[in-house]
């Protein structure tokens, strides 16, 4: 069997492989045309060192307005002392937000960045899906094949088995029934007084028998 | 009709009679935009994480104090100008105190800002390589953005 066109391949696609392929083929254009452009631009500005910056300075802005809403003119106290502690309390808490903030744009940056690795990581699993594609789907028809084959000579095994076993099983019992008569409960199953000890644990007592 | 989408770096021709061929080329052009496109980002990405490249925990604790430091000198400045509006003139005992005080409070700060740098670099590490956010991310004006 020849693949034809495929150096020497061995399985031949179906029409529904080829069919799916060149879907595939579209699709990837497709994403080419429209998709890539996008990722391409989203990808300059998560990246560019400015954005970054812009954001950090953003950020730093908007903390700085929320807590210079706490400087009024009110919280000036005549003790210089007293004005100092509540302003320190707030460079205290600014600090901290800025510090946070910085992280906060920092960790934004990391995560978008980590998005479009994730596009990257998606079509590098897509292309090794890809390796074999045709490949793996010829090969799993053929296996399904195979396997369909199989079942199916199982299956035949298996009737004429079971007919087999099923007719020794019938000619057996009617030798035995020929020769003896039936076996008593004792005799099938032992006497009731047989002290039965289990012999890997003797100290469980004897069993008695149970014949349902 | 030509297609459309022909002039792009990668394309693929859907009608190449030979299906092999075209399975070929869908590989070869996924690989291709890869490693022309996402490769670098991901390199870029891995030396963002500190062990790898020190300058990034450097640089974050340096901003980080140089941010601390400069908050207590702003609010410095406001004390000065409030207590000017209130015609407050601290005593030279006062001022020596003040900045005593000040200096205490920023160094505490800076070295606290430093601290929370380090920390953060660590989960920013973590979170490149394994894709996990630290805890901090909305602390902060990170949810006003």
């Amino acid at each position: 069997m020849s693949g034809g066109g495929g150096g020497g391949s061995t399985f031949t696609p179906t029409p529904g492989q080829r069919e799916e392929t060149k879907i595939n083929a579209q699709l990837w254009n497709y994403y080419q045309q429209y998709y890539r452009p996008l990722i391409q631009k989203y990808s300059e500005k998560v990246i560019s060192p400015e954005t970054e910056a812009a954001e950090k300075r953003d950020v730093a802005g908007k903390i700085n307005a929320e807590i210079m809403r706490n400087v009024t003119p009110g919280m000036a106290s005549v003790n210089p002392v007293e004005t100092e502690k509540r302003l320190l309390g707030l460079a205290g808490a600014e600090s901290k937000a800025q510090v946070a903030g910085q992280a906060g744009v920092r960790s934004r940056k990391i995560g978008e960045t980590q998005n479009i690795i994730n596009i990257g990581q998606g079509q590098e699993a897509q292309a090794q899906a890809g390796i074999s594609a045709l490949a793996s789907q010829s090969i799993a028809a053929v296996e399904a094949e195979q396997e369909r084959q199989m079942r199916e000579s199982a299956a035949k095994q298996n009737m004429w088995g079971s007919l087999i076993g099923t007719g020794a099983g019938i000619g057996m019992g009617l030798l035995l029934k020929e020769g003896q008569p039936e076996p008593t409960p004792e005799q099938k199953y032992g006497s009731f007084r047989t002290i039965n000890i289990d012999p890997n644990n003797p100290f469980s007592g004897p069993v008695t028998p149970y014949y349902g | 009709m030509p297609d459309s989408t022909m002039n792009y770096p990668y394309y693929v021709n859907p009608k190449d009679p030979s299906i092999y061929r075209v399975v070929e080329q869908l590989l070869r052009a996924q690989f291709a935009d890869w490693q022309s496109f996402f490769k670098p980002i991901e390199l870029q990405a891995m030396q963002q994480i500190s062990f790898e490249n020190p300058k990034v925990l450097t640089e974050a604790v340096q901003e980080a104090e140089t941010t601390a430091a400069g908050t207590f000198d702003a609010m410095g400045g406001i004390m000065e100008r409030q207590n000017r509006s209130l015609g407050v003139v601290p005593t030279e005992q006062q001022a020596q105190t003040s900045k005593r005080l000040i200096d205490l409070e920023k160094a505490l700060a800076v070295a606290g800002a430093a601290n929370t740098a380090r920390q953060n670099v660590r989960a920013q590490d973590e979170q490149i390589l394994f894709g996990t956010s630290p805890a901090n991310i909305n602390i902060g004006g990170m949810k006003t953005v």
